[in-house]
């Protein structure tokens, strides 16, 4: 079964999926990318195909790294990375240097729910940053052309800052966990919410299928009795909350920085700092692939591949323009719509403080 | 076993280190002290490094938390983490400068390492990382490397993990040409020099004393920790220090035929040092790089620190008048071919071979 997706009309990838059809439909992979669901194309446009099912990796002439890493021109297989309850996955991908990949997973269903987040979205993050854009871990809204982009780490905010905005000064939605950014044009990168305890937002809530709140009550219960081993995220569409206020692309006006912090103040800071945490915050949301990208280099230094982490760098320093206003939002540890409304005073948004 | 426990380290006078602990249930001094060549009676002053093992309360006040987890404000880190059946709460004051002091609460691990071998965890978890920080601010390198050493003159062999390092190292110190043993995973390489730092020198005597090659069995580990308790490390003559004289980039490779060349000087240097920063973004022990979340997250907080900085290392300093090779093998070990081509490599005839 393959599905077709396209990123605006910067990238386009596939899905292929092997697997038996029960686990196709028990455990989906390419849902994450519903947004991005477009109609049929040859194989032959797309930049990345995704393969999901066994597969026998092409070992010869590789060298071997630590006995999981297989590495040859182009060619990269990691042979195992673990996860919770037994959750194991592989991976080889080919065609890292012309920058059109063939991606091939092989997973146990336990290990299947992560794949999207870590693997397929890692190589989507790199064939972007090839073609010269930015993916930025941040929410980001718009109104008159002008963007507002809020990035950090999870829990700090991102969401709570654009639906804030979105309610209370008719912001339109440009995207909620990841941001696309070329030369101080913003544009949507539509995924979907994936809600916890801390991310929900009464106005969600009220959106919500009986279905939905159910699986959201039990994942939060199922968190607690493990005492936090395992943590399953209620996907959510934010289309669902405000269908007509999707924007495309705007121009990148203020970017805040959100760090949580027990203070509450916003102040401007350098742009160089702000950059320098940028780069910190995609490390952290592929952590493992520093590894992948550092193994690959060892062997192919100064290939594209192995200079993934130092092309982000220069991209940003490219696409973020200096005329953007940057800010370093102190988040309070916990977020109410007060200690908010103090924070969006700060970076010049009065209008939708609290009074 | 005594329930209160403090060992003193000095490492070649450039750093030294405490470790405490509240509970020490380690029987094995051979896999529980990794640092015990360094170790001395007491120490005049303040240790650049401590480490207290055993439960503590942290001091979070004016923290910033990332990820909902690590704690973070200027010189701290704190964190209560967990991978896979591992858990355990570390502190870190003194992260970035001045004397480090580090508390470690190992709250679950495997029972191999709880009964066995805790004293692995502390090491493999952060000591080394910051080891290897504390070393480099003295103008230190701690690098991913194997060596041996004859009447001053040093041989170094560097190479990802499994690349057959420490089996190159075998047939050197079998070869009976009077190499010593410097180490087979890490070394430090200061003032042009390489100074020694055997860690677990127990594994390799066994290894040098029963095994063909340096993959263990399941029996082998098991009879490991008792060959370590009664011999230690008085089988081998560890050297002190050497002055580079080769330097050999190991590979590994399936289905590649076995042969050496001489290599670029340049390009091997920057090689090793890379080889090491991959090593330091894995981690062994643990199986997932937990240091460079830590240093990642600081960053994230504190853009362009130090410690985020460590691996920009001007590597054509590192040794002069050096020749450089690159030795590749095949998957399978074959020791007699091996021999051979090691010889040829250093010129000099192996006297075990004739006679």
């Amino acid at each position: 079964m393959t599905s077709y997706f396209k990123i605006h009309d910067i990238l386009s990838f596939q899905i292929i999926d092997r697997r038996p059809a029960l686990l196709r439909k028990w455990l989906p992979v390419s849902n994450r990318y519903g947004m991005f669901k477009t109609a049929a194309f040859a194989v032959e446009e797309a930049d990345l195909v995704v393969e999901i099912g066994q597969f026998q990796p092409d070992l010869q002439d590789c060298y071997v790294i630590g006995g999981e890493y297989f590495i040859k021109p182009d060619y990269l297989y990691h042979s195992g990375d673990h996860y919770k309850l037994g959750g194991l996955y592989s991976f080889d991908i080919s065609g890292l240097n012309t920058g059109r990949c063939r991606l091939r997973i092989s997973t146990n269903p336990q290990a299947t729910p992560f794949i999207s987040g870590w693997v397929i979205d890692f190589f989507i993050f790199y064939l972007l940053t090839r073609k010269g854009y930015s993916l930025l871990h941040a929410s980001a809204v718009a109104r008159n052309g002008q963007a507002l982009m809020f990035a950090g780490r999870g829990g700090g905010g991102k969401t709570t800052l654009a639906m804030l905005c979105m309610e209370r000064a008719g912001y339109a939605f440009l995207g909620d966990n990841y941001i696309l950014c070329k030369e101080g044009q913003v544009f949507s990168y539509l995924s979907r919410l994936n809600l916890f305890g801390y991310n929900l937002r009464p106005e969600i809530w009220e959106k919500m299928s009986a279905k939905e709140r159910f699986s959201f009550r039990l994942s939060t219960l199922i968190h607690r009795m493990t005492g936090g081993y395992i943590k399953i995220f209620t996907p959510f569409h934010p289309m669902r909350l405000y269908p007509d206020r999707i924007c495309e692309q705007a121009h990148l006006a203020k970017l805040a920085l959100l760090v949580s912090r027990g203070c509450r103040d916003a102040e401007a800071v350098q742009r160089a700092q702000v950059l320098a945490s940028l780069v910190s915050n995609m490390k952290l949301e592929f952590i493992s692939f520093m590894r992948h990208v550092d193994e690959y280099g060892s062997v192919y230094p100064d290939t594209p591949f192995a200079v993934h982490w130092q092309h982000y760098q220069q991209l940003l320093e490219q696409n973020l323009p200096v005329e953007t206003e940057y800010f370093l939002a102190c988040m309070p540890d916990r977020i109410h719509n007060e200690s908010i409304g103090e924070i969006l005073d700060e970076i010049g948004l009065a209008e939708m403080g609290c009074n | 076993m005594n329930t209160h426990n403090t060992e003193y380290y000095d490492i070649h006078g450039l750093v030294t280190a405490r470790i405490r602990w509240d509970h020490y249930a380690g029987w094995f001094p051979g896999i529980n002290q990794p640092l015990q060549h360094f170790r001395v009676p007491i120490l005049d002053d303040t240790p650049d490094i401590s480490v207290q093992i055993g439960a503590f309360e942290p001091d979070l006040a004016d923290c910033c938390t990332v990820d909902h987890k690590y704690h973070i404000r200027q010189n701290y880190l704190y964190c209560a983490d967990q991978h896979r059946s591992f858990r355990w709460r570390v502190e870190i004051k003194g992260l970035e400068h001045g004397p480090t002091e580090i508390r470690l609460h190992i709250r679950r691990a495997p029972l191999r390492y709880a009964w066995l071998a805790p004293g692995m965890l502390p090491y493999g978890i952060i000591l080394r990382h910051i080891l290897a920080y504390k070393l480099h601010q003295r103008g230190a390198l701690l690098l991913h490397a194997a060596a041996c050493e004859k009447e001053g003159r040093a041989l170094v062999l560097f190479g990802g993990a499994g690349v057959y390092k420490t089996t190159h190292l075998m047939q050197f110190m079998r070869m009976q040409l009077g190499w010593h043993y410097l180490g087979d995973d890490t070394l430090i390489f200061y003032d042009g020099k390489i100074y020694s730092f055997p860690t677990y020198p127990a594994f390799f005597g066994y290894r040098l004393k029963y095994k063909q090659t340096e993959d263990l069995s399941f029996l082998d580990k098991l009879i490991l920790p008792f060959y370590s308790l009664r011999t230690g490390s008085k089988d081998l003559q560890i050297a002190q220090m050497g002055v580079p004289d080769m330097l050999v980039h190991c590979k590994m490779g399936v289905g590649k035929p076995a042969h050496f060349i001489p290599a670029d000087p340049a390009d091997s240097l920057r090689r090793l040092v890379h080889t090491s920063m991959t090593e330091d973004h894995s981690n062994g022990s643990v199986g997932v790089n937990i240091f460079s979340r830590y240093i990642e997250a600081y960053n994230f907080v504190f853009p362009q620190n130090h410690l985020g900085r460590r691996w920009e290392i001007d590597h054509q300093t590192l040794m002069q008048d050096v020749r450089h090779y690159e030795i590749q093998s095949s998957e399978k070990y074959d020791l007699a071919g091996m021999c051979k081509l090691l010889q040829n490599m250093i010129g000099e005839p192996c006297l075990a071979c004739e006679s």
